[in-house]
């Protein structure tokens, strides 16, 4: 099961809003203008400017946005960049521009022109016949198609600049994400923008991660604002989410002159509170399914949880991978247009569930609301942006006592009490007819989001260590692994727990493997299997060299480079118990059991590693303990990435901690 | 955009699953080969085979004028979840010359429950090949895998029509799941004939039927793939087909090649047309080749400049075959291949060196056959270039007539002039050279020529410190690895991969220094890389030091992880050598050593050594690998090598105080 939420449909029209801006660096002569001049200095440009070992440099990248009375919306795109190494010339020679029929947006591309202005200054510009347009693909209702061309004669120290004209019929700029940052660093990034004259509305522009963007007339109706030195974007291991990171911007149109987010968040708290409490209204057959799964529960706890395990075990949800129907069932399902739809049919989707939850508590005398969430995998919500672009009506509270208690009883694998963790940690808008608020979703703490691993080895002479194995994740990191697997046949779960294995100790051979509780909602994900590992001990002539460390054994460093360009981000806090007991061979005997010292990183992360051994020193029993992550988002500034890598490469270090058998008898014990 | 609210996103749900079903075609019966084989028993198979193919037949008629019209009938039972992804169905044409005239599917669900039928409304028309600016081979499909469960059988039916420039054709009877029946008809005219050569199997003998021949094969087992193993097109069995017209019949048909020879001659007509030359283009061959004072050099000063060119491809009808012209190429500074290669003919005749043109199959060296004279068995260009005897190289190879030829791919830019990459080194591949033109086997570089030295000089303090360096000095393919990362890689990401590479042995190391040099001219690549690792060697009870010295691990390491295999072992050729000198620190004595190893098969040798000199421990490894193809019989033998070098690659070396 996928973490679709109850906004999917609203999704895809965002997303084909968005589309307008992200295909493209956009520019900005109309058409028939001619190519602006060429700079002498920058023929001559023989390093980046931005970033100093970019392979290109974007010089301008200008787009201009028509919104204009005509009914079409028009993006005008003009970029030149300058080539600095054949890397850069292998990544800058081939454009291609998608257009055609897509999610209903008809694309039409128009007055393509390119052209190469070589180191010593000579042009080739492309002619008509070098515009190739082929279909990428076609089928019923959909023909998305590409004009794709080649900048000839491109070399190192080349300028190469392309403009094209992207009509969009009927199409208008409202919630258009207008990017800064390309996959090369930008000198000049500057965007025209013509609103639509509405005659009650105005365009209003945010930026995300970037200055305040300040506009400036221009002719013809457009304003325009630039943005200089913008870095390439980036990736890297454990950043935030790329919304979160990218310097853009969103235009959208409103009424209101003067938005005070307060208010604005008041209002439109009360009207989703108007507009959906009819469907937590409970029908009859609602109130008496209420009342006979509360039975004799009597506190509020206690009924909720009742109402949350009866929706979650009797109403299947049909867009779960792991609901067990058939494609054939899936395609014959009907949609429910209310709750008591939904407990009529025993089915529906994620957003169904919750709001016959939300029915079924209130049936029960429960306070639930519909709530309005923003999805952390996406962007850090914040309420200081008043508009409900990014919200999505995702859970469900409930009032117990004087809090809000928040439930996704949709969502097959959050228990009660739980959210996935694109939830947690998040300002959700608790609706109300008269006072809405921000009430913060809270995370769960590390200790849930346990994984707990035992294993029982017996180690041989010649190093080979052979036993039994079990590992049990809880929490969000259980979540994420019934996520992984639950769309796999148990061959592909074997399989790719074997190669999760032997990628990190390649002589590893499995047998006896066990998944269990892949789609149980709330069993711990389970794996256990037997295990044999030749030469897992290294052998020198009178000492065996063990790393009682199994479970990390052959595992790098989390963060194994010094530079860094973004902030650190965990998804959630989580922590790891390991039990590992290894009976030792006879002949050998314990030169060392020191273990290394606790690492302790305040309330962020601590590591503890205890190793003893039994009275008859036969078998070596090591027992390691980690929590990271306070109760919080796991944010870390960039400032501290030394300190963490620090952190995180002395508990590599410690996994690797070796202990020392040498040849010898053990002694007996009577 | 105004809130959207529940009541919004209901009416938004309702829509899009209001339209789902009417998306869906109606119910229809399967035709009866369908049902047939939906309905066979079939074995059992283990557990991780996703899904079996029932019935993979086409049956190919041929008219007099050459039209082809093939029917072609696929069933598939999904057996696992993952064998859904096989519930498509997929047929390929050119818009140039072919068309699918008809495309229909079904999915016959678990049990034969019920049926959904597929029309041309569910068919994507999509183009082949996505990185070309322009390509007219086209795949048309019908996606089934989201409706399909396992235990259905999805099947589908095409009727194709195409005019072949060749009169010939490959049928492949597997890829890698297994098949119950594979079967290829072809329909002549009265008169005409066909013949047939088989791979990867014994001789499969066509059945006839008056004009109809019909070869077929049963029951394959499925071939899983495993890693360090031959290519699937060098496993699964396929034959390839040869027809032609009666004596007498109209000329103008398809062409047919009774020899290498034949095909050289039609490549030669076809290419040597486009190798043009103007001022412009000799002048620049000219000015490449100004200070060059040897052959070779002149070789080299144009293939740096051939291979640097943007590769681009663009197909269009006969383009597809036939290189665009050498001028036309030079003035846009891109090309594909057969471009790239013929741009170099142009310039090395501007130079006086004469050249051909090579057609090979890139990707796997053991696909080209000799037995059946075809271009159909190629997808790749590159060039061979007469050269005297004063240039020397371990890419020349014996022409019968031609001479010394060295062999380049103008291509490849990683792989420069004296090598050849590893993928198209000992396969067979047709130098195209009109009537003198011949079938021959490219050459193999010797490990040496693909070789990694390197020097590895570290301080080991009393707390367990490491302060070193690494030189890394690369040849051949070798260096095409290295050189490879580095090109492709931006600066800070190349950092940032040795840094990986680095951390990966000795946790925690800095790198103060990177700096890579490509000396691609030469074929070599050297890296320098300082580097200090806090806590390297582990401190024991503050009397022993313990650490490998093994610092940093070899490049490429095989894992042969699997107790049984069923196909061969395939190796390439290379040789690596390391020396590590560690000074030790003050105070501290050897204690223990790990025993020396040297291994020597027919595929490869291994040595590893230690030895303690001036207070220094001295570590050398050397591994020599041999291009070879090991029979599945001997894989306890690869495996157990590559495994004990494993072991003494970490094993440690202990320090007692004194």
């Amino acid at each position: 099961m996928k973490f679709l939420r109850i906004y999917a449909c609203i999704t895809v029209i965002v997303c084909l809003t968005l589309a307008a801006a992200a295909t493209a660096p956009a520019a900005l002569l109309a058409a028939g203008e001619d190519w602006k001049p060429i700079d002498p200095a920058e023929l001559a440009l023989k390093a980046p400017v931005v970033e100093k070992d970019a392979d290109a440099e974007a010089l301008f990248w200008e787009v201009r946005v028509d919104d204009g009375p005509v009914g079409e919306l028009v993006f005008t795109h003009y970029v030149r960049i300058k080539v600095f190494t054949e890397r850069g010339r292998e990544s800058q020679s081939k454009i291609d521009i998608p257009f055609g029929k897509i999610f209903g947006s008809n694309i039409k591309i128009k007055d393509i022109a390119a052209r190469t202005i070589k180191p010593d200054g000579t042009i080739i510009e492309i002619k008509k016949d070098d515009v190739f347009e082929r279909d990428i693909i076609k089928a019923s209702g959909v023909k998305l198609k590409a004009k794709s061309f080649a900048m000839p004669g491109v070399e190192p120290g080349s300028i190469i600049e392309y403009r094209w004209r992207e009509v969009r019929p009927n199409e208008s700029a409202n919630y258009t994400r207008l990017q800064f940052q390309r996959d090369i660093p930008v000198q000049t990034v500057k965007y025209y923008i013509k609103p639509y004259p509405f005659p009650d509305r105005s365009m209003r522009a945010q930026t995300f991660h970037g200055s305040v963007a300040t506009f400036t007339k221009e002719k013809n109706g457009f304003y325009s604002t630039t943005m200089t030195n913008m870095p390439a974007f980036h990736e890297e291991p454990h950043m935030p989410p790329e919304n979160q990171v990218r310097t853009w911007m969103l235009i959208y149109y409103t009424a209101e002159d003067k938005i005070e987010p307060q208010k604005f968040w008041r209002d439109l708290g009360k009207r989703v509170y108007d507009g959906t409490k009819s469907f937590l209204k409970p029908n009859d057959e609602v109130k008496k399914t209420a009342a006979t799964v509360i039975g004799d529960a009597t506190t509020p706890e206690e009924k909720l949880a009742r109402l949350f395990n009866y929706v979650r075990d009797n109403i299947k949800n049909v867009r779960d991978d792991a609901s067990g129907m058939s494609a054939e069932e899936i395609a014959k399902v009907k949609v429910n247009k209310s709750p008591g739809d939904t407990l009529k049919r025993g089915m529906g989707d994620g957003s169904d569930i919750d709001l016959l939850f939300a029915s079924l508590a209130t049936a029960a005398g429960f306070d639930a609301r519909i709530v309005l969430l923003a999805d952390r995998s996406d962007i850090f919500f914040d309420p200081g942006f008043a508009n409900p672009y990014f919200l999505r009506p995702t859970d469900v509270a409930v009032k117990v006592g004087d809090q809000w208690r928040f439930y996704n009883p949709g969502y097959r694998y959050a228990p009660m009490g739980m959210l996935v963790w694109q939830e947690e940690g998040q300002e959700a808008l608790v609706t109300d007819p008269k006072e809405p608020v921000f009430v913060k979703t809270p995370v769960t703490p590390a200790e849930k989001s346990l994984v707990r691993r035992t294993a029982k080895f017996t180690l041989s002479e010649d190093g080979t260590l052979e036993g039994d194995v079990k590992i049990e994740y809880t929490g969000q990191l259980g979540i994420e692994k019934k996520e992984e697997h639950d769309d796999d046949s148990p061959a592909a779960r074997e399989e790719a727990l074997r190669s999760q294995v032997t990628s990190h100790m390649s002589t590893a051979e499995l047998s006896n493997i066990r998944i269990e509780n892949v789609t149980d909602p709330v069993k711990p994900f389970v794996y256990a299997y037997h295990v044999r590992v030749p030469g897992y001990a290294e052998r020198t002539g009178k000492r065996l060299f063990l790393r009682p460390a199994f479970f990390q054994y052959g595992v790098g460093p989390l963060f194994p480079t010094s530079e860094r360009k973004t902030n650190i981000y965990f998804h959630y806090p989580w922590s790891e118990r390991d039990t590992v007991e290894i009976n030792l061979p006879a002949g050998y005997v314990l030169d060392n059991a020191d273990a290394p010292a606790p690492l302790s990183a305040g309330k962020t992360g601590d590591y503890k590693v205890r190793i003893a051994v039994t009275k008859d020193e036969r078998t070596l029993i090591y027992n390691r303990s980690f929590t990271f992550g306070p109760p919080d988002i796991i944010l870390f500034p960039i400032s501290t990435y030394p300190a963490l890598k620090g952190y995180f490469d002395m508990l590599n270090k410690s996994d690797n901690h070796t202990i020392t058998l040498k040849q010898g008898t053990a002694k007996t014990t009577e | 955009m105004p809130y959207r609210s529940f009541m919004f996103l209901l009416f938004c749900g309702a829509l899009l699953f209001a339209s789902a079903p009417a998306a869906f075609a109606v119910e229809d019966a399967p035709p009866a080969w369908l049902q047939q084989a939906a309905i066979a028993r079939v074995p059992s198979f283990s557990k991780d085979v996703p899904a079996v193919v029932l019935v993979d037949e086409a049956n190919v008629t041929v008219a007099p004028d050459g039209l082809i019209t093939t029917t072609y009938s696929y069933a598939v039972r999904i057996l696992t979840r993952e064998g859904r992804a096989f519930a498509v169905a997929a047929e390929g044409y050119a818009t140039d010359i072919g068309r699918i005239r008809e495309m229909r599917a079904w999915l016959i669900r678990a049990g034969g429950a019920s049926v959904k039928r597929y029309d041309k409304n569910d068919v994507l028309d999509q183009a082949a090949a996505l990185n070309d600016v322009y390509n007219e081979t086209r795949i048309k499909k019908i996606i089934a895998a989201d409706d399909a469960d396992a235990g259905a059988v999805f099947g589908y039916q095409t009727v194709s029509e195409s005019r072949s420039i060749f009169n010939q054709m490959v049928w492949a009877f597997q890829e890698r799941i297994p098949v119950i029946s594979s079967r290829y008809s072809l329909t002549l005219p009265v008169g005409w004939s066909a013949t047939s050569v088989t791979f990867n199997h014994p001789k499969i003998e066509a059945v006839v039927n008056g004009s109809t021949s019909t070869w077929e094969l049963r029951d394959l087992a499925p071939i899983a793939p495993e890693p360090h193993s031959p290519e699937v097109t060098t496993l699964a069995p396929r034959i390839a087909v040869s027809y032609a017209p009666a004596a007498g019949a109209a000329a103008g048909l398809n062409r047919t090649f009774a020899s290498w020879a034949d095909v050289s001659r039609w490549y030669t007509e076809l290419s040597d047309t486009q190798v043009t030359l103007d001022d412009a283009l000799a002048s620049k061959a000219r000015e490449l080749t100004s200070s060059s004072k040897t052959e070779m050099e002149r070789i080299r000063a144009i293939s740096r400049y051939v291979q640097k060119l943007q590769y681009i491809s663009i197909q269009i009808g006969v383009g597809r075959f036939r290189p665009h012209s050498a001028t036309e190429v030079f003035a846009k500074a891109y090309g594909d291949c057969k471009d790239k290669a013929n741009l170099m003919r142009a310039m090395l005749r501007a130079v006086k060196i004469e050249s051909f043109p090579v057609l090979i199959y890139s990707g796997d060296p053991t696909y080209v056959r000799e037995e059946w004279t075809s271009p159909s068995q190629f997808n790749h260009c590159i060039i061979a270039i007469k050269v005297s005897d004063e240039t020397q190289a371990p890419t020349i190879v014996q022409h019968p007539k031609l001479g010394r030829l060295l062999i380049f791919d103008a291509t490849d830019d990683q792989t420069p002039v004296g090598d050849l990459p590893d993928h198209e080194q000992g396969s067979f591949a047709l130098v195209a050279a009109g009537a003198d033109g011949t079938l021959m086997r490219m050459p193999v570089t010797p490990p040496e020529s693909n070789q990694m030295e390197r020097q590895v000089e570290v301080t080991l303090a009393p707390d367990g410190s490491l302060t070193g360096t690494i030189h890394e000095r690369s040849t051949g393919q070798s260096a095409v690895d290295e050189r490879r990362l580095f090109n492709h890689l931006s600066r800070p990401e190349y950092v940032k991969a040795i840094e990986e590479w680095i951390t990966r042995g000795a946790t925690g190391a800095q790198v103060s220094k990177v700096e890579p040099v490509d000396q691609s001219a030469d074929g070599r690549f050297t890296l320098d890389v300082d580097f200090n690792a806090q806590n390297y060697a582990q401190n024991m009870q503050n009397r022993l030091l313990v650490f490998k010295p093994a610092i940093v691990s070899r490049r490429e390491s095989l894992f042969l992880t699997e107790p049984l295999r069923k196909h061969p072992v395939v190796l390439d050729s290379n040789a690596y050598t390391e020396t590590v000198r560690v000074k030790l620190p003050d105070g501290f004595d050897v204690d223990e050593l790990p025993d020396a190893l040297k291994l020597d098969t027919a595929f490869g040798n291994y040595a590893a050594s230690y030895e303690v000199k001036e207070g220094h421990l001295v570590f050398t490894r050397k591994l020599t690998l041999h291009a070879t193809t090991i029979p599945v019989e001997q894989y306890s033998t690869v495996r157990n090598f590559f495994e004990r070098i494993r072991s003494v690659e970490l094993s440690p070396v202990v320090l007692a105080k004194k």
